[in-house]
């Protein structure tokens, strides 16, 4: 008798949508992948330690070897170790950066869909007026003056890839604010911190993950291309977007160099895509 | 109608004098100031007299107000770096960005519209699958990256198409020319857009693909053909439309990267040029005509909506 309940209470536990997340094979791929590429950035430099920033300069662009797992690159230096030490920062930017943009982006959706009008329209104009920008002339003029450093880096992307949440998030509530549970919330005596808190931020969540996952992917590619002009992240530290592009200049003698970077890179975004999609399927189908 | 007219106009003028102050107060919160006053040979009084001549010696907002009086009647201020006005500098670049992104607006169309037609029609299928296995890398690959792989492949290896450029010296007015100057940075802008227009049009088809009046059509004999497009995608491209909309000034500005890697002598180039250089002016200037562009762009999309679905419309 006691069986049936406890197992309906502990399906219950995990909401309808997540289940179907992870029986996806599109999630679980991901999941792994990204799983594997984290360990690798985290642990790895700290299990392989070889200097990503020694010279070698006998062993200039050396093939993979005993000594060099994946071989040198154009100044020597050995290839495996900077794509290591290249994936915690890449990572690393990229998270940052997301985390960012979803932090601007849910507080202004929120402040805009539950604050007074004015506050409303102010924001929203704002928010338009960030769309309209194009964000990379404004991202390099701030770079080419703070100097880039994996902060300014961070705060360049992340300040400028806020909009599009905001606006779904502001969308969202005001569908959300009409509906019966929350007006029985507040009918009970709850305050109106407590309402968006325990309300409506649960309404948002699958929202909010599916941008995030999208945030990081592009603000590894942002990166990368800001690296393309020497404004990511500086040499000698290496990222993946820097190390693609000092590999353009030996790209026919050693493309090697640039396809592991490459890889890696679009192995990460296509992985937090794939997983974002999962989500979407799960979740929010419209969003 | 006029109301909705009026009031997104207002709106519309609203944002570009937020993205007038944000630029503004961004670019000039930056200390140094040009990159043409670092040169160290400069003595005092020369750094003086420059900042004086480009008004750099003005309080901040001094500098605001006039360059936004200068601005309302159509003067977009001077560059810094090619000491001329920004109107004859941004409209020699213009039209070669304007080519660069309508053809890659129109390889996007071209691929992406049906092909997602056809992926919709059996999701799920190997159609389906390659398509979207494609999309996903091309929004994954960076741009600047495959632009330098085709460099590399088709104009380096097989020496098909030229490196960079608009065309080449000398033969400036061949239309051939041209065409194979535009190739490559063409491809490379359109795949990002292609991928991501396919997605809109893969999901819009599949919500049309599955209702009612498509399964009529079909039960009342109207080929396959018929079916997919009059019927179907009909209705499926109504909300292509915004996103084709919204697609083409982003073009335009985030064809920065492609027209960079290829040396395109375009509007992209040059913010990004002009940003590298601190040229404030420029860099506003662009900024500033890019926003009003997706501006008009976001506001022709409203009317071209109401035009073609009767129940958007705001009178009704």
């Amino acid at each position: 008798m006691t069986a049936i309940p406890l197992e309906v209470s502990a399906g219950r536990r995990v909401p309808r949508g997540w289940r179907s997340v992870m029986h996806d094979l599109r999630s679980r791929v991901a999941v792994v992948v990204l799983i594997l590429l984290a360990l690798a950035a985290v642990a790895g430099p700290w299990l392989y330690r070889v200097d990503p920033n020694v010279l070698d300069f006998a062993q200039i662009g050396a093939a993979p070897g005993a000594r060099y797992p994946l071989g040198t690159d154009e100044l020597g230096r050995d290839v495996f170790s900077r794509l290591l030490v290249g994936g915690r920062v890449s990572l690393a930017v990229g998270l940052a950066a997301m985390i960012l943009s979803v932090t601007i982006g849910t507080s202004v959706g929120v402040l805009a869909g539950l604050g007074r009008r004015w506050a409303d329209s102010l924001l929203m104009r704002l928010t338009d007026a960030t769309l309209s920008i194009p964000t990379i002339f404004v991202v390099i003029s701030v770079l080419t003056f703070l100097g880039p450093s994996i902060p300014t880096l961070v705060i360049a992307i992340g300040a400028t890839s806020w909009m599009g949440l905001a606006r779904l998030v502001r969308g969202e509530l005001f569908t959300l604010r009409a509906q019966g549970f929350v007006e029985a919330a507040r009918a009970l005596g709850a305050r109106p911190g407590t309402v968006l808190v325990r309300h409506l931020l649960p309404h948002l969540l699958p929202l909010i993950l599916v941008n995030a996952t999208a945030g990081v992917a592009s603000a590894i590619l942002t990166e990368s291309a800001l690296s393309f002009l020497g404004l990511g992240v500086q040499p000698p530290a290496a990222s993946w977007g820097n190390m693609l592009s000092g590999a353009q200049t030996t790209l026919f003698s050693h493309p090697s160099l640039a396809v592991y970077p490459g890889i890696l890179i679009v192995l990460t975004v296509v992985a937090t895509n794939l997983f974002g999609d999962s989500l979407r399927d799960a979740f929010a189908p419209a969003a | 109608m006029w109301g909705f007219l009026l009031r997104r106009l207002g709106h519309a003028a609203l944002v570009l004098l937020v993205v007038s102050t944000v630029t503004f107060a961004i670019v000039h919160a930056a200390p140094g100031g040009p990159s043409l006053l670092a040169d160290p040979k400069l003595s005092v009084a020369e750094r003086e007299a420059i900042e004086s001549r480009l008004g750099l010696d003005q309080p901040i907002p001094v500098q605001y107000a006039r360059w936004l009086s200068r601005l309302v009647r159509g003067d977009l201020g001077n560059s810094f770096l090619f000491e001329s006005s920004n109107v004859s500098t941004i409209r020699s670049r213009l039209p070669n960005t304007l080519l660069l992104a309508g053809t890659a607006l129109m390889l996007t169309m071209l691929v992406a519209i049906p092909l997602g037609a056809w992926s919709a029609e059996r999701p799920g299928g190997w159609i389906d699958r390659v398509c979207n296995a494609f999309a996903f890398v091309a929004m994954s690959v960076p741009t600047f990256w495959l632009g330098i792989v085709l460099v590399l492949v088709f104009a380096v290896h097989w020496q098909l198409l030229p490196a960079g450029g608009a065309s080449t010296v000398g033969v400036a007015g061949s239309v051939s020319d041209r065409l194979r100057h535009l190739t490559l940075p063409a491809l490379v802008l359109a795949t990002v857009g292609t991928a991501e227009l396919f997605r809109y049009t893969r999901a819009s088809a599949r919500g049309v693909f599955g209702l009612a009046f498509v399964r009529t059509a079909r039960a009342k004999g109207v080929s396959e053909r018929g079916v997919r497009w009059r019927h179907g995608m009909r209705n499926a491209l109504l909300p292509i439309v915004t996103v084709v909309g919204l697609q083409l000034p982003r073009l335009v500005g985030g064809a920065a990267i492609t027209e960079t890697v290829f040396s395109w002598p375009g509007m992209g180039r040059l913010g990004i040029e002009a940003a590298l250089a601190r040229d404030y002016p420029l860099v506003m200037a662009i900024t500033l005509l890019v926003s009003a562009g997706v501006l008009v762009c976001s506001l022709l999309v409203d009317l071209a909506y109401f035009a073609l679905d009767p129940r958007a419309h705001p009178d009704r």
